[in-house]
């Protein structure tokens, strides 16, 4: 059965929550946040679904 | 007949979050306020927080619980026996409603333990409604879905914010909990007007509202519920009450939460603008 574009979507943003290091490091996913997510002049795509990784990756050193 | 009416959604006038730091207080004290929110998911982990301090604030205060991890929103199944532990609380401290966000918390079993938003698609509609119509015949009491503070969209969503929330309500026949900071903090990050948002919502569907102080990042707002209300939130409260009219307000403050007088005198606020607004609470005979 094909993949939903929901299932998709969350996926992404998953596995983009869990990456340790700022997403415009990584080629590939900053590719794929730019084909999923929405920008502004004042935010991109990338940046913006860097917001939910830097809060992953503080509620998780928070918590140690 | 609307739904508040339906289901006699009392207005319970405006109360805060029942938060650690408070306990003793409350419980020993017994101070004015006329009710609390407790978050339900606290109340439900293996090996669970007793629920007796629940039972004991509930005897003395109107108490409603509100959930952060249903995760209505996932396209992972919804979690059956996290709902039938749901249930069970709902049903020992007597609730009159209850509530979760609008959103996803994991996918694939990891649990991100963050309010994802949702595309505003259609496929995304029907996928939420029929999970909360499950989730409202479970629980045996009204449900209501709350607006998410959001940091992106989604290039695939095809209508607004308000318009997927309204849809889903309607379709779902469900409460909204409406956070009227949540709104303020989007409409600054993504650049639409707050005001259409709260002129659009199906007032008769709005159950309680939140109310709450968020951060200023540079590019962008967090909601952190680590400050006072902010004067623009206030004014886009006074608005909403316009349109809804009498409803339960809630106060949160969860990051650096201030001494018990500083909370009360923030929910006092709130009493001031239902005065002014000719809502007082408890509603003059």
């Amino acid at each position: 059965m094909a993949e939903s574009e929901l299932s998709a979507l969350q996926r992404l943003v998953a596995r983009a929550a869990l990456v340790p290091r700022p997403l415009a490091e990584d080629a590939q996913l900053s590719a794929e946040a730019t084909r999923a997510m929405r920008g502004s002049e004042r935010m991109s795509p990338v940046e913006r679904l860097d917001v939910y990784r830097e809060q992953f990756w503080a509620r998780h050193v928070h918590s140690l | 007949m609307g739904y508040r009416d339906r289901f006699q959604i009392p207005d319970l006038g405006v109360g805060v979050g029942f938060r650690a730091p408070h306990h003793a207080k409350v419980l020993g004290e017994t101070p004015p306020m006329d009710w609390f929110e407790v978050i339900s998911d606290n109340y439900l982990l293996e090996p669970p927080i007793p629920v007796s301090k629940v039972e004991r604030l509930r005897d003395k205060y109107r108490v409603v619980p509100h959930g952060v991890s249903m995760s209505i929103g996932s396209s992972d199944p919804l979690d059956r026996d996290y709902l039938a532990r749901l249930k069970r609380f709902v049903r020992r401290i007597d609730a009159p409603w209850c509530s979760d966000h609008l959103c996803w918390t994991g996918v694939d079993g990891v649990v991100i333990n963050d309010l994802l938003p949702m595309p505003y698609t259609k496929e995304a509609i029907a996928h939420v409604v029929e999970r909360v119509k499950h989730v409202q015949s479970t629980l045996e009491v009204p449900f209501s879905i709350e607006n998410v503070s959001s940091y992106m969209t989604y290039r695939a969503s095809t209508m607004t914010e308000w318009e997927f929330l309204g849809e889903i309500a309607e379709r779902a026949d469900c409460g909204i909990l409406f956070d009227v900071n949540n709104v303020f903090v989007s409409a600054h990050n993504h650049g639409f007007d707050a005001n259409e948002y709260v002129d659009a919502m199906p007032v008769d569907r709005v159950v309680q509202v939140h109310l709450a102080g968020h951060t200023n990042k540079g590019k962008y707002l967090l909601d952190t519920h680590s400050d006072h209300v902010r004067g623009e939130v206030w004014a886009l409260y006074r608005r909403t009450l316009r349109r809804v009219g009498r409803v339960s307000t809630l106060i949160e403050w969860d990051e650096d939460i201030p001494e018990w007088d500083v909370l009360a005198a923030e929910a006092e606020k709130a009493r001031d603008v239902r005065r002014e607004e000719g809502m007082p609470w408890p509603k003059a005979s």
